[in-house]
């Protein structure tokens, strides 16, 4: 049987879906008697639910940023607008 | 400044930021399918690259952050926009756009590090371990005492709280670069933590470790919130 720091300690692995099926279960038949571990695994993904969200609006880029970006692809693209093609070969788009 | 030429050598077209501001930080999905907008990318659309910049820069440079650290991360970022200006013609869409762009930040960034590291200092990222005692457990492992209540309960309501969500922005913009840059490929682009370990070239032990600290970070800071109202 989990005690409630090893379920606890598993949190962020059951909220990735990382976890083996008797593992599920065996956090699954904890809960069900420990109701301080389920108001903790409520709160540990209402948490990240919320963070995401700001996160998500948070990192995106400041106006000064983008004209920044802009005005150095700009600089860089007109010596070799005469002979256009990568410098650099980029990765593979393979998955 | 409300417009810029975003021409890259085209015939000017001036440019209204307030155009795509307000869809920046919205999914793809709200506003167009990626299939979409890799069509315009790839037609030459320079609003849809703008739009690009906006919602991905500040997410690049996170995550050159968290490989080579502040001083060239700049640099690296702006290599990797060039890069993906001159190939996204190319691009076949064998991965999503987002995993493909966020490959060449890394690689940019870890070429980078590998030239420079005689002259650089990047902090060295030790094993990351969850700490041995957690004061918040007996030595059975029981909780000492409940988790706090929260008066507000939901996400929705967190939301409204103009102080809650200042503290957690504060707490998002101050966590370490790379608990940062693993919250972000996780929570936000939604990637597997094999595949953040090979972008961020760090163990699949240490992206677990690092995503469990920020989280439980924020954890913190909504706990405290709900019991004193402050950050």
């Amino acid at each position: 049987m989990l005690n409630c720091r090893q379920v606890t300690e598993l949190a962020c692995a059951r909220l990735d879906g990382e976890l083996s099926a008797l593992r599920r279960v065996q956090i699954h038949m904890h809960l069900m008697i420990c109701s301080h571990c389920r108001r903790f695994q409520r709160q540990f993904k209402q948490s990240q639910e919320v963070a995401s969200a700001l996160a998500a609006k948070l990192w995106v880029a400041e106006e000064d940023a983008i004209a920044q970006v802009i005005n150095s692809l700009q600089t860089q693209q007109k010596p070799s607008e005469s002979k256009p093609g990568p410098s650099q070969a980029p990765p593979e788009d393979r998955s | 400044m409300d417009t810029i030429d975003i021409s890259f050598g085209s015939p000017l077209q001036p440019f209204r930021f307030s155009q795509y501001r307000k869809t920046a930080s919205k999914p793809l999905r709200q506003n167009q399918t990626e299939a979409q907008l890799i069509s315009r990318l790839q037609a030459g659309d320079n609003q849809a690259f703008a739009t690009l910049i906006a919602r991905y820069h500040q997410k690049f440079l996170i995550i050159a952050r968290s490989i080579i650290g502040d001083v060239f991360a700049e640099d690296v970022v702006q290599e990797a926009w060039a890069s993906i200006h001159r190939a996204i013609g190319n691009f076949e869409g064998r991965s999503s756009l987002s995993t493909w762009m966020i490959q060449i930040v890394s690689n940019e960034a870890r070429s980078r590090l590998r030239r420079e590291k005689r002259h650089i200092s990047v902090e060295e990222i030790e094993t990351v371990k969850l700490a041995d005692n957690d004061p918040r457990f007996d030595e059975r492992g029981h909780w000492q005492q409940s988790p706090p209540h929260w008066d507000i309960a939901t996400p929705e309501l967190m939301l409204q709280e103009d102080q809650l969500r200042r503290c957690l922005e504060h707490c998002l913009s101050n966590l370490p670069e790379q608990q940062k840059a693993v919250f972000l490929l996780r929570e936000i682009e939604q990637f597997d933590l094999d595949n953040i370990a090979a972008m961020l070239a760090l163990s699949s032990g240490n992206i677990r470790v690092l995503l469990h600290r920020a989280r439980l970070r924020l954890l913190d800071i909504v706990n405290h919130y709900q019991e004193t109202g402050e950050c």
